[in-house]
């Protein structure tokens, strides 16, 4: 008898009896959460498939471990730490590059001015003019130049840039058609800036007279001409008003924007100063160029990791506008100019600006005041950074002129080196998740094997006991299995019980059928009254058979026979019994 | 048995995985070229002015294209005149102090490669070209690239021959006043005469200043037009020394006496110009009515001479045969440069090889050629030129040139320089002493007065071949 409160806690208790102030953990998580999972905590699911989830948990947790790990290391944004310290590095270098240089070239540049100046006011001393009034001497301006150009070649050489010029406000024809425009000049570039050459320089003279050129060995450059086109040099206008009533040369020159030579796809910038004499006349300028070749060479980024990055060096205006359509590039090819040029749009007022900030990088989109962008441009992303240069003291005349110098590089191959960075660390963990998920296949497989072997075997054994061929597997289940037999022993089906129960059955077959009738009606558990009843004997001819089947079984008592009854029966032997006692009666 | 089964696939796909996750760390290189690690080569190249537009096009549409599927990145850092490019390479390759480290590939003439070859800083195109490529290849032009043995050190890319550049503007003027024709031009004897007349004709124009005459004619080499000029009459300029690949100069053969008087009374005089430079320099500003010269040189011509008054006058051109002397054969030099490896790493030399190709297949050889009045090295190309017509495929200078230049092809036999060590030195010495030898008698000559001219040129002729035959010994 069960004591009642046991079977009362016999069953499990529903979740939404218990009391509703949360005694235990499970009991905050909220109800509606509860019941499906207690709901599916109770259903059966097989030893296997619970192993591999609990196994797949665990890989989900250590895998989740890892990504944390690699946030919180950085591993995972390595990529863009990366990008964002090399532009920044090479931008900060290229900075101080172009600074120096630019800077250096400017002071050559003033000095320049200021002896070729000085130069020419004593020529023309002989003449008895100034050098405002060029104009009325033109017979006279080929010596002029003629006289400044070892002075010229000279300053060249010692800036290492790309050409250098000397223009004077006056034109040899002042009759033609373009005279307006055309000023009598000498101007040569050095094609080779970057190498210092043991023979002739590879200069050529870009304009000026010829003669000048020829008596010294230069040759005429492929797009040579007689004077200098104005149009060439927006600036000179600008230059001439602002050196009105300023001696300063510091203050007055400045740095143009980016133009291509006539004739050529060649861009160039010049470092202008204004040609004054004692008086503060203005008669001319001066200066230098820097090719795009010449910026190409000298500040092209470091490609060996990031193989297509451009630097750029371009005028910055309303402190949005990269003019890049102005600008002299450095790297390798796919610059912005290739760009621009291959989308036909206006170059010279195309532009950058900001279209996005990306942590340290930002991503930079193409914009025109011209005109409506080209479709070509307008999906063309470019990823880098940029930083105002300062090319011009601070009280420059020209100080609202601004410039730029940025690091860049196609959206598209920014996202494909990032792409690649984090591809092993991608790789990784899909490895890592796949073979995760394979190894709690497996292994559940290999943990739930031998415990359903087991439980196969005892479901085979039933009653019985379990073969001794096959050794259970399990050290829990055969526990348990001892247990079991502790509780319940069973009579180990041995040999000797085989022969006891053969030697019962061949003792049965000694029986008369009216005995085995009558041991039949015991085996079905018949009483005595009901004997006598089925078979219509009497008792005293009961007694009788009773004592010749007990002789005969080699039995005392009914009793005993009974144990003999419920021994078969154990051992699976009681059909036999009935087959051999109705065979018998047959 | 399912279980068994289901075990080794999965051993297998495990297996699998491992492989593939290790080969993705161990980034195990597969070949020497990697489009997501690109190699940069650079590029010197003699293409300027008009050229250089052409060259950048062709060198970003490369980028974009075929560099981008192999990783390769071409990058331009020199752009120089042949002249300059020579000695650039020359101070490179000597490793001289302040000279440009060697680019990995160049353009560049025999001379230069033999001096390059000389220091084994030159690559072997055979070895990333098979013969069926290279038969793609016009015969001749991949002959002149073996440089003496079996190896292909100066690829074709482009080549050239040499015409006569007539500024038909101002001859028009000057045949008309004084009775010569465009075809007097045929022959140097012809271009000599007409080169004393026009210098007398122009002398004339200043009646004030004595001997201010203007050049008519000039040989942009003069090393080369005796060279032809000696096939032309069935000698040879150069010969062979005792010494192995070196050659000497033959000043006294009958030939070259031929030549000799063809030039030297007109040069003298000033109606052949004396000028160490192109030809193209003196076109610009009206200083000269007719050169010969590389038709790759076409599109350095000016389309205005610009006079000393700033005027300009537009100006048409002839482009005429090559001309011939006098009882010669027609035959013309076959010019033109190729490019080099010179690149030290087999990356780049493969990187390198692989511009080559594709600057030379046949679609954009023909974009090149006809946009620069170059030729086009592949078989298919060049004979595409003989059946286009070509004004409705280029401007009118090439196109005209073009014409020229085809006709010669079916005219004239071609052969090109023998290329030796002191090649250089002795075009240098030959070209450098006539030039100061002329200009000295010039002045000597215009110093005289009253004295007999011819007898002069004459007797300044002898001592200067003189000069020039002792020198040569």
């Amino acid at each position: 008898m069960c004591p009642s409160f046991f079977l009362k806690n016999k069953h499990a208790v529903d979740p939404e009896d218990r009391p509703s102030s949360p005694t235990k953990p499970s009991e905050m998580i909220a109800p509606k959460v509860r019941r499906p999972l207690f709901r599916l905590s109770e259903m059966p699911i097989s030893i296997r498939i619970r192993f591999m989830v609990f196994v797949s948990i665990l890989v989900s947790i250590l895998f989740l471990l890892v990504i944390m790990m690699l946030l919180l290391t950085g591993t995972l944004t390595a990529g863009q730490k990366d990008a964002a310290e090399y532009f920044s590095r090479s931008l900060r270098q290229a900075k101080a590059d172009v600074e120096l240089d630019f800077g250096k070239t400017s002071m050559q540049a003033i000095e320049m001015s200021k002896t070729v100046s000085s130069s020419i006011e004593e020529y023309l001393s002989n003449y008895d003019i100034s050098p405002a009034d060029l104009q009325s001497r033109p017979d006279i301006l080929e010596d002029i130049l003629d006289a400044q150009f070892e002075r010229l070649i000279f300053s060249l050489e010692k800036s290492g840039t790309s050409g250098a010029f000397i223009i004077l406000d006056a034109t040899i024809n002042p009759n033609l058609e373009n005279a307006e425009s055309s000023r009598s000049a000498v101007y040569v570039r050095n094609m080779e800036p970057n190498a210092v050459s043991s023979g002739t320089p590879n200069m050529t003279m870009l304009s000026g007279y010829p003669e000048i050129a020829r008596d010294r060995g230069y040759s005429l450059n492929s797009i040579w001409s007689m004077e200098f086109d104005l149009s060439l040099m927006p600036d000179y206008e600008l230059i001439r008003e602002a050196s009105i009533g300023e001696k300063e040369l510091r203050r007055i020159f400045l740095w143009s924007e980016a133009r291509p030579l006539p004739g050529s796809n060649e861009d160039v910038m010049f470092c202008i100063v204004p040609l004054i004499d004692e008086s503060g006349q203005f008669f001319g300028v001066c200066g230098f160029e820097v090719s795009g070749m010449l910026f190409k060479l000298r500040y092209s980024p470091d490609t060996t990791l990031y193989k297509r990055v451009t630097s750029l060096i371009c005028p910055y205006k309303e402190n949005r506008l990269l003019m890049v359509g102005k600008s002299l590039g450095g790297g390798n090819d796919n610059s912005i100019r290739t760009i621009l040029s291959e989308s036909q749009s206006d170059v010279s007022e195309t532009a950058m600006i900001v279209a996005k900030n990306q942590n340290s990088i930002r991503i930079y989109r193409f914009v025109s005041s011209a005109q409506t962008i080209s479709i070509t441009l307008r999906n063309r992303y470019f990823v880098g950074i940029h930083d105002t240069l300062a090319l011009l003291p601070s009280d420059s005349v020209f100080i609202d002129r601004s410039y730029s110098l940025m690091m860049l590089m196609p959206e598209h191959e920014y996202g494909s080196m990032l792409g690649k960075n984090n591809f092993k660390i991608i790789a990784l963990c899909a490895s890592f998740i796949i073979i995760g998920a394979l190894m709690a296949v497996f292994m559940s497989r290999k943990f739930a094997a031998p415990i359903i072997h087991d439980l196969n075997r005892l479901a085979a054994a039933g009653d019985g006991d379990v073969s001794a061929d096959d050794p259970m597997k399990t050290p829990e289940i055969m526990a348990i299995l001892d247990q079991i037999r502790s509780r319940h022993p069973q009579k180990e089906v041995s040999d000797e019980a085989d022969v006891l129960f053969d030697d019962f059955l061949s003792k049965i077959r000694r029986l008369t059928p009216t005995e085995r009738q009558i041991v039949l009606r015991y085996l079905e558990g018949n009483t005595t009254t009901e004997v006598l009843d089925s078979m219509f004997i009497s008792a005293s001819t009961l007694k009788t058979h009773n004592s010749h089947i007990y002789t005969k079984l080699d039995v005392v008592s009914r009793d005993e026979l009974q144990l003999y009854f419920r021994l078969l029966e154990k051992t699976g032997g009681l059909e036999d019994l009935r087959k051999s006692l109705n065979i018998s009666m047959d | 048995m399912y279980t068994k089964f289901f075990r080794s696939k999965a051993l297998v796909l495990i297996v699998c995985m491992v492989f593939s996750f290790a080969t993705v760390l161990s980034g195990c290189k597969r070949s020497l070229l990697n489009p997501d690690k690109p190699v940069t080569i650079t590029m010197w190249h003699n293409y300027g002015g008009q050229m250089k537009i052409l060259m950048d096009d062709l060198v970003s549409e490369f980028n974009r294209t075929v560099g981008e599927e192999e990783g390769i990145i071409v990058s331009v850092t020199a752009i120089a005149g042949s002249k300059e490019l020579h000695e650039m390479l020359v101070s490179s390759a000597e490793k001289q102090p302040g000279a440009l480290a060697l680019p990995d590939l160049t353009t560049a003439y025999p001379k230069t490669a033999v001096l390059l070859e000389q220091k084994n800083l030159l690559c072997d195109f055979k070895e990333y070209f098979s013969k069926s490529e290279l038969e793609a290849y016009v015969e001749d032009f991949v002959a002149e690239g073996y440089l003496g043995d079996e190896k292909l050190y100066v690829f074709p890319i482009a080549k050239s021959t040499e015409l006569l550049f007539v500024n038909r503007t101002i001859f028009d003027r000057f045949a008309s006043a004084c009775g010569f024709s465009i075809d007097d031009l045929g022959t140097f004897e012809g271009i000599s005469h007409a080169a004393t007349a026009y210098f007398e004709w122009t002398d004339a124009m200043t009646p004030d200043i004595e001997g201010d005459g203007k050049a008519f004619f000039m040989a942009d080499s003069l090393f080369n037009q005796a060279l032809v000029g000696s096939r032309q009459l069935g000698s040879d300029f150069l010969f062979e020394t005792d010494e192995p690949n070196t050659f000497e100069l033959d000043t006294r053969s009958e030939a070259f006496s031929q030549i000799w008087d063809a030039y030297f009374n007109s040069a003298a005089q000033g109606g052949i110009a004396v000028f160490d430079g192109y030809s193209s320099d003196l076109f610009k500003t009206g200083d000269l009515v007719c050169a010969v010269g590389s038709t790759a040189g076409v599109l350095y011509y000016p389309t205005e001479v610009t006079y000393s008054d700033n005027t300009q006058e537009a100006v048409d051109y002839s482009y005429l045969p090559y001309p011939v002397f006098e009882g010669g054969d027609k035959i013309a030099l076959q010019r033109g440069g190729g490019m080099c490896i010179t690149a030290q790493s087999a990356a780049n030399r493969l990187a390198a090889s692989i511009f080559v190709k594709w600057f030379t297949a046949p679609e954009q050889n023909l974009r090149f050629t006809l946009s620069s009045g170059y030729l086009p090295v592949t078989s298919e190309a060049f004979e595409e030129l003989f059946e286009t017509d070509l004004s409705s495929l280029t401007g009118k200078p090439v196109s005209e040139q073009l014409e020229t230049i085809l006709y010669m092809y079916e005219e004239y036999q071609f052969f090109f320089a023998p290329y030796s060590e002191n090649y250089d030195a002795l075009q240098k010495n030959f070209e450098t002493t006539l030039r100061k030898e002329v200009s000295s008698v010039r002045d000597q000559i215009s110093n005289q007065s009253g004295s007999d001219t011819d007898q002069s040129f004459s007797g300044f002729s002898d001592d200067v071949l003189r000069q020039l035959q002792e020198g040569e010994n």
